[in-house]
């Protein structure tokens, strides 16, 4: 139960604006049923929650004016999640340049590195998730999409719109540098 | 966590960061607040992501205009910043609460002080820096020793429990233990036993807090809460729920007139409430059926902070998630501000600090591998991870005038 469902529970009604908004239970049904996955794989291409969230929403709405010509679940989610990751990568990408970075700041989640020397053993997890910042996002999303979300190569390369070969040459290319630089940090 | 890099196992522990590294650190809105996005723009025009609305052309014409606006603003937010700290007063009508006195410039922000995992350290805001936090040093059978027998000043100590409080000054620390109520005065190393007995009880652990004037403390003891003098003299019960309710973790709010404090049932429920500092006007902030802990007010006295715990597993059985959360002090306008997602299946402690000059929060909450020291925006932005691995535990932020 969260804060809101907890609050709502004890009757106070100013919380929770967002019920308000939410009118329609279909629709409400459809974004929960859907979100968590979303979201998930927009942040791991995006490495940002609102940005994440800011391609899920792109997707969810299409999906919900095209909801009746997708309701079947198996062609349904790979399109949801093609949108999502396009648009993840897109703005990652735009993030990524001077003028993105300039013109649209926003709130991120940093990790400062500890500069008491008790704390310089980082366990390895922190070079992982690192190392897997550094990749570009073309090459977070093949990873995300195949070894996270389980898609095939192919259907991969279909989501992401890049032919098979360049989508196994950013899955080798991805994996090699993250081994790489876990290798060479313990060495 | 050790990662294999061998061919035919990373891909099985790359999954398993990929996992983790998902629901690690949830900036996102919920599903419902999502559902409120989408609601708004279908049937209108369609969600332009904002980062598509900017126009090349535009956004080379604005950039210097972008600059200019941003140093102003900028330099707007910091004037509005002030500090209320007026007298203590204990014949303040419930009714109407005692005027408030703006005083000089704001208090600057300094280290926030932890205890980690070789005692309390200094954690620089920004920089994520760790340092002693002082030159406090333990002769044994002094004052200062937590133990007639051992060499760790008394609030070094781990294990008891004990959070630290900063004066307003930013000179003094006040904690509970060994049954009473302590000053350290951090310029001389002195340290005062304020009562001969206190602190027997406090959910999830004991608080002492200034009032703002620094001329008092409060604290709590076998479930109600207590005013006294900082000499000692003058102890005050302003509770009086009898061993039905258990007051704990008093915060003395920025104009003086109340306390608001975590109010245990006898079941898994707590709330957040708050009473004149002459015990009337007893009234309850937050009603939750779980157990919210660690009230702190802004420096401000508008909003209060406090955590929500959430032991419910999510929806692959896994885990619950934290959320920190600011409400006014009248109870509404409630805003969960940051939430670690699938980050525990129960957690007791987690603490709040408010940053001095009111423009920063400062959270301990816990996550798969641990607690973490948290500091964002009071609206939940710009967050950093500061400290990590040591399960860092009671922040106080030190105010400097």
């Amino acid at each position: 139960m969260t804060e809101r469902e907890a609050a709502q529970r004890v009757g106070i009604d100013h919380v929770d604006p967002v019920a308000a908004v939410v009118a329609d239970t279909d629709l409400a049904a459809f974004v929960a049923e859907q979100y968590d996955r979303l979201v998930r794989l927009g942040r791991l291409v995006c490495r940002d929650g609102a940005d994440a969230a800011d391609a899920v929403q792109l997707g969810l709405e299409q999906a919900w004016r095209r909801r009746a010509t997708l309701r079947d679940d198996a062609r349904l989610r790979p399109w949801l999640d093609r949108i999502v990751v396009r648009e993840a990568i897109r703005i990652a990408r735009s993030r990524q340049s001077l003028l993105g970075r300039f013109v649209t700041p926003r709130p991120d989640v940093a990790w400062i590195e500890p500069a008491d020397q008790r704390m310089d053993q980082l366990p390895a997890w922190s070079a992982l998730r690192a190392a897997f910042a550094r990749l570009s996002a073309e090459q977070r999303a093949v990873v995300a999409l195949h070894l996270y979300m389980g898609y095939s190569v192919i259907e991969t390369a279909e989501l992401v719109g890049a032919p098979i070969e360049t989508v196994r040459s950013r899955l080798r290319l991805a994996k090699d540098r993250l081994r790489s630089e876990l290798e060479e940090r313990e060495s | 966590m050790s990662i294999d890099t061998s061919e035919d196992r990373f891909d099985r522990d790359l999954r398993r960061f990929l996992e983790r590294q998902a629901a690690e650190l949830d900036g996102s809105p919920s599903a419902a607040e999502m559902a409120a996005r989408v609601a708004a723009t279908v049937g209108r025009r369609s969600f332009v992501p904002p980062s598509q609305r900017l126009v090349w052309i535009v956004a080379v014409l604005g950039l210097l205009l972008a600059a200019v606006i941003a140093f102003m603003v900028g330099s707007q937010e910091n004037r509005k910043i002030a500090v209320v700290l007026p007298s203590l007063s204990t014949s303040t009508s419930p009714a109407s609460p005692a005027p408030s006195a703006v005083i000089g410039l704001p208090h600057r922000n300094g280290p926030i002080v932890v205890l980690g995992g070789t005692g309390r350290v200094a954690v620089d805001p920004v920089s994520g820096a760790i340092s002693d936090y002082g030159s406090v040093t333990c002769t044994p059978g002094g004052s200062l020793c937590a133990d007639p027998n051992q060499t760790r000043p008394l609030l070094d100590f781990q294990g008891s429990g004990t959070s630290v409080s900063w004066s307003p000054d930013g000179t003094k620390l006040a904690s509970q233990y060994a049954g009473a109520v302590w000053v350290l005065d951090t310029l001389t190393n002195d340290a005062v036993r304020v009562t001969s007995a206190a602190a027997t009880q406090g959910w999830p652990h004991q608080v002492v807090t200034w009032s703002p004037d620094g001329s008092h403390l409060a604290f709590a003891d076998g479930g109600e809460i207590y005013t006294v003098n900082v000499d000692g003299s003058q102890r005050t019960e302003i509770t009086h729920f009898g061993g039905s309710l258990a007051a704990s973790q008093p915060a003395w709010s920025p104009d003086g007139s109340r306390i608001a404090f975590t109010l245990i049932g006898t079941g898994a429920d707590a709330s957040i409430a708050s009473i004149d500092v002459d015990g009337t006007g007893l009234r309850t902030i937050v009603g939750s059926g779980v157990r919210v802990s660690s009230p702190v007010w802004s420096p401000d006295g508008s909003r209060l902070a406090y955590l929500y715990p959430d032991f419910a597993p999510d929806a692959t059985g896994v885990a619950g998630s934290a959320e920190l959360v600011t409400v006014r002090p009248d109870g509404s306008e409630r805003t969960v501000v940051f939430t670690v997602a699938n980050c525990c299946i129960n957690f007791i402690g987690g603490d709040a600090a408010w940053s001095p000059d009111g423009t920063r929060i400062a959270t301990i909450l816990p996550g798969l591998d641990g607690y973490s020291l948290y500091v964002m925006d009071p609206r939940g932005t710009h967050v950093v991870q500061l400290v990590k691995g040591v399960d860092p535990e009671y922040p106080a932020w030190r105010p400097i005038p």
